[in-house]
């Protein structure tokens, strides 16, 4: 069994020789509805691979949340999202701070795991 | 006469600043963004989070009728990209594209001379990626159980997926 990412295996799990057994977002997939989550099994369970849009710290705050605002309105176009589906990503529009308070969870999970893995030479 | 003048023009300051408390803009607010603005990333291009981020910046490009441009600066895991972050002047014109490597890998595996909590704001979330766990057919057709059998697999074994999942999802993104 192989965990991996989405975007390179969309044509060979549609060819059958590879059958997803589950997968590690929260919510099923858009174009693979048939697929569970591992989160069905073991509820609470979410490991994705996500980028988040930041600026450097003293940006002024009007224009944080004008593009956040705009990058949000982006990502909810139902074109875009179709297109994400292709990637196997999908979209998680947040605020500002939902995206800080976001952030502040995936460290506060991943810090102690890389840190065990990478140990200080 | 003076003095009437005098009294107007304090009235039109406070009015001005009545105005910019109300809306909490100031001056650039409206014109934001009057030229091009760049999105440093780490990935290289053509990667998926590239591909992303591009179709995102297409979008933004349409609707500020500014160009948004992708700056691939990958290299040192992620640090090229992070260290031209969080020294671009923060005027708004330079973004960056932060990823499950910069945030959660970088900070923890290198030596920085900045953090990436103090030395950035976060705007939103453009995407996530989620994992397959994944089998052969013939392995599956041998796990009888499918996926309950799976769960129980993964209960026994957490750890061990969860390091295979933050190989993928750490320094290669």
């Amino acid at each position: 069994m192989i965990a991996d990412g989405m975007a390179g295996l969309a044509g060979t799990i549609q060819g059958g020789s590879i059958k997803p057994l589950a997968v590690t977002s929260a919510r099923r997939l858009r174009n693979f509805p048939e697929v569970p989550t591992v989160s069905e099994i073991i509820p609470g369970y979410s490991v994705t691979s996500w980028f988040a849009l930041m600026a450097p710290a003293k940006t002024p705050p009007e224009i944080v949340q004008l593009v956040s605002r705009d990058l949000r309105a982006v990502i909810n176009q139902p074109e875009l999202q179709q297109r994400f589906d292709t990637l196997g990503a999908v979209v998680h529009p947040t605020s500002p701070a939902e995206t800080a308070e976001f952030i502040r969870e995936q460290q506060n999970t991943w810090w102690p795991i890389v840190r065990e893995m990478f140990p200080p030479q | 006469m003076r003095t009437h003048h005098r009294r107007s023009f304090h009235g039109t300051i406070l009015a001005l600043a009545s105005v910019a408390a109300l809306t909490g803009l100031p001056a650039y607010g409206d014109s934001y963004p009057s030229k091009p603005v760049k999105i440093i990333l780490q990935t290289a291009p053509g990667a998926a989070p590239d591909l992303l981020g591009r179709m995102i910046a297409n979008g933004l490009t349409q609707t500020w009728g500014q160009q948004l441009l992708m700056v691939n600066r990958p290299g040192a895991g992620g640090l090229l990209a992070a260290q031209a972050a969080v020294t671009a002047d923060p005027d708004g014109y330079t973004l960056y594209q932060a990823t499950t490597g910069s945030l959660l890998v970088l900070p923890v595996t290198q030596k920085l001379n900045f953090d990436v909590t103090r030395d950035l704001t976060p705007i939103g979330l453009m995407a996530e990626q989620p994992f397959f766990h994944r089998g052969r057919a013939v392995a599956r057709r041998e796990h009888t159980g499918g996926i309950d059998r799976f769960g129980e697999e993964t209960s026994r074994r957490t750890s061990l997926c969860r390091g295979r999942a933050r190989w993928n999802a750490a320094p290669g993104h």
